[in-house]
């Protein structure tokens, strides 16, 4: 890099409000989709309404699906399609009242700032392989635990460094995960 | 999306369901025969073939004008979900009639961006304040390499998010920023002790 750098701040002034982060929810998605099914509603209307005023000469819409289902009667197809509708109803009804879920894990500090879980496998990781004993590693974590696969050398003491290591660089979060390392020697 | 969007898509999704709920479990007990119970007068067959059209004048426009009404609510309803609720400019305290103190969002949220990148092991930033229940929040981005020292940056971070809270004289702003970690570059290192 060329040029002094920007002095950065070390001592916090002021205190930033930690504002979570939250999930779309599902009434989002069907948001959506619900919009898109209005949208072809009145696709329909529209066209059908066209039709009838006389400025487009066409079949309509509306007419050639009735025509197509015919008549009905209280048969096991009618008794299945409905069981059908009910249970998007149902699907529908909890995804309106299912709240928006809080993510993330914070760290200490009033930064306002997060980790994502597979942030934290990633960190885990990292730190696993910059403690010179690690040859290869994978991590998994969840918001409680932290699971690191290693590979490491013949070191008798490999699995203790990379648990400490990872330990240390994972200090920072507020609740910390407990971590666990499953370690394999070299072959 | 704003949150009276999110309100309106909940309501939406119960109605809906609501409706279907109703029709397919009245389909159901017309398949079993229990109908007749809660409406006596229930048929036994339902023409659908034989739906015509009302004969009267009006029909075919009220049919075209609720097209273009539903047609336009749809569309409206639809793009709202792109609506970004970023602010642009927002007025600051000590505004008056003598003159208005405007801060552009934008380009605070740059320098906070070029003060980041010196940081060590920092490879990317994303920033922008955006109005979340009547709060500003700067919600950002902040990418490091998994083998970055984390409780270093998170201290520079929170040092330099404080001041651009102070900076932006905006007290009761809120903050979200996100370290996110790349995945490993390349081959993964071999470092044998």
């Amino acid at each position: 890099m060329s040029g002094p750098a920007p002095e950065v701040p070390t001592a916090a002034a002021e205190v930033a409000v930690f504002v979570p982060p939250r999930t779309a929810g599902p009434a989002t998605t069907l948001g959506v989709l619900l919009s898109l099914a209005l949208l072809a509603v009145g696709l329909v209307l529209l066209h059908d309404g066209l039709v009838l005023v006389g400025w487009i000469t066409a079949d309509q819409w509306l007419i050639a699906t009735a025509d197509a289902i015919g008549t009905l009667e209280p048969t096991v197809v009618v008794a299945w399609v409905s069981a059908g509708l009910a249970a998007v109803g149902i699907v529908l009804l909890i995804a309106g009242f299912v709240p928006r879920r809080r993510y993330g894990m914070r760290v200490r500090g009033d930064g306002g700032l997060y980790l994502r879980e597979v942030d934290v496998a990633r960190l885990a990781s990292g730190a696993a392989r910059g403690t010179g004993v690690v040859i290869e590693a994978s991590s998994t974590a969840s918001r409680r635990r932290v699971v690191v696969r290693a590979r490491t050398t013949v070191d008798q003491d490999a699995a203790d460094l990379t648990r400490s290591a990872v330990v240390e660089r994972l200090s920072v979060l507020r609740e910390p995960p407990v971590v666990v390392v499953r370690a394999r020697g070299p072959r | 999306m704003t949150r009276g969007l999110r309100a309106w898509n909940r309501v939406a999704a119960i109605l809906v369901g609501l409706c279907l709920l109703a029709v397919g479990a009245a389909g159901v007990f017309w398949w079993r025969g229990d109908l007749t119970r809660w409406w006596p007068d229930a048929p036994e067959r339902l023409d659908v073939a034989g739906v015509t059209e009302p004969t009267v004048s009006w029909w075919p426009w009220t049919v075209l004008v609720v097209g273009v009404v539903v047609t336009a609510l749809a569309l409206f309803w639809l793009i709202a979900h792109l609506r970004t609720t970023r602010a642009g400019s927002v007025r600051l305290a000590g505004s008056d009639v003598s003159g208005s103190l405007t801060l552009t969002t934008g380009s605070a949220v740059d320098h906070l961006g070029r003060l980041v990148r010196t940081l060590p092991r920092v490879t990317g930033y994303r920033a922008s304040v955006v109005r979340e229940r009547g709060r500003l929040v700067l919600v950002a981005k902040v990418r490091v390499t998994p083998d970055a020292d984390l409780p270093v940056i998170a201290d520079r971070l929170t040092a330099l998010t404080a001041e651009f809270v102070s900076a932006a004289s905006l007290p009761d702003l809120g903050v979200r920023l996100r370290i996110q970690v790349t995945r490993q570059s390349g081959r993964p290192r071999r470092e044998v002790a």
